[in-house]
């Protein structure tokens, strides 16, 4: 399995644009599942993940291994959904208000599972929580990425599982 | 009691989350089939190409080695200014080769004529058109065969010259 991975990625690197399919096919999962969650929006996500690949695409040649292919090509999937959150926050002009906090969503009557309780966190603390809960990322990772501070980071993470938690116990 | 309420559920809440955390698929595929769509905006690679230059290159450095073999064909010092700044590495083999020996066959010469010099400025001329056409494609095979095919013509022509009576070869 790893091996015929192996020569996937060498094929790959030599322009073979079938080995690219079959590792597309392989990962497009989880790389699209990081760009639903931190962009909540089907066609974003989308655009992401097509922005993803095209980037593996374009670095492949580079790529040495150092990481496992799975972590590397999940790496330019969080960052690329990152880009897009963040146009997508400039876009908005103010940041968060909570329009769609905890307490809108149940008097909407809307359910209450985790997936749809974490896209209606407040953006900030849905990616925080994403990326630290989901991903694995560490806060100071995390604040590097969306350029916040570490601490930042931390208090979001405890804001979005306070309301999760909540969110939860209404069930 | 109500503290230890509290702390109980809110212990409970939280080993909750954490299971629902863990639950959560990590994998998700899209509702649609993306690969179409980004297979058009791939950006084309020239990756493939590489080998055949480099096969290319070391087809040539064979051929230079067997010419440097030969005793009557030494090696020269590189006596020709060669514009290489803006040349490719495999162009920069080919012209290290052939120009070494081109101006180790000139120098055998012992005499020149002016149809001879109208003949290898021909040459020269065509040398640098496909120079000229590997600054905008470089390292392209063909254009790299074809410079090769160039430098062997000019260097068979001085090899029957100096096989020639200078008297003959002048009007050659």
């Amino acid at each position: 399995m790893a091996e015929e991975l192996q020569q996937l990625i060498r094929a790959a690197q030599q322009g073979d644009l079938a080995s690219f399919q079959k590792l597309h096919t392989q990962f497009v999962g989880r790389a699209y599942s990081v760009c639903l969650r931190l962009l909540v929006d089907v066609q974003k996500a989308e655009d992401a993940c097509q922005e993803t690949f095209i980037k593996v695409w374009q670095q492949l040649p580079q790529f040495r291994g150092d990481s496992a292919f799975g972590t590397w090509l999940h790496r330019i999937a969080t960052r690329t959904a990152i880009d897009l959150w963040r146009k997508d926050k400039l876009l908005r002009l103010v940041d968060d208000g909570e329009p769609n906090s905890h307490a809108a969503l149940i008097e909407q009557g809307v359910p209450k599972d985790l997936e749809k309780a974490i896209a209606a966190l407040p953006r900030q603390a849905r990616a925080v929580f994403v990326l630290f809960a989901v991903e694995g990322y560490t806060h100071a990772e995390i604040g590097t990425l969306l350029d916040i501070a570490e601490g930042s980071s931390k208090a979001h993470y405890h804001r979005a599982r306070t309301i999760l938690q909540e969110s939860l116990s209404e069930r | 009691m109500s503290d230890n309420h509290d702390i109980v559920t809110h212990s409970a809440d939280d080993a909750a989350l954490e299971r629902a955390i863990q639950a959560l698929p990590r994998s998700q595929l899209p509702t649609r089939d993306l690969w179409p769509e980004l297979q058009g905006q791939l950006p084309r690679r020239q990756a493939r190409r590489k080998p055949l230059v480099w096969a290319a290159v070391a087809a040539l450095a064979a051929l230079y080695l067997s010419v440097w073999m030969r005793p009557d064909l030494g090696p020269a010092p590189l006596t020709t200014p060669v514009a290489q700044v803006e040349a490719s590495s495999a162009e920069i083999s080919l012209l290290n080769v052939y120009e070494s020996q081109k101006a180790s066959q000139m120098a055998a010469l012992n005499f020149t004529s002016p149809a001879v010099n109208r003949q290898l400025a021909a040459w020269d001329g065509a040398v640098q058109q496909v120079r000229g056409a590997l600054s905008y494609y470089p390292e392209e095979p063909r254009l790299l065969l074809q410079l090769d095919r160039l430098y062997r013509q000019q260097l068979n022509y001085l090899e029957t010259l100096a096989m020639l009576d200078p008297q003959v070869a002048a009007f050659y």
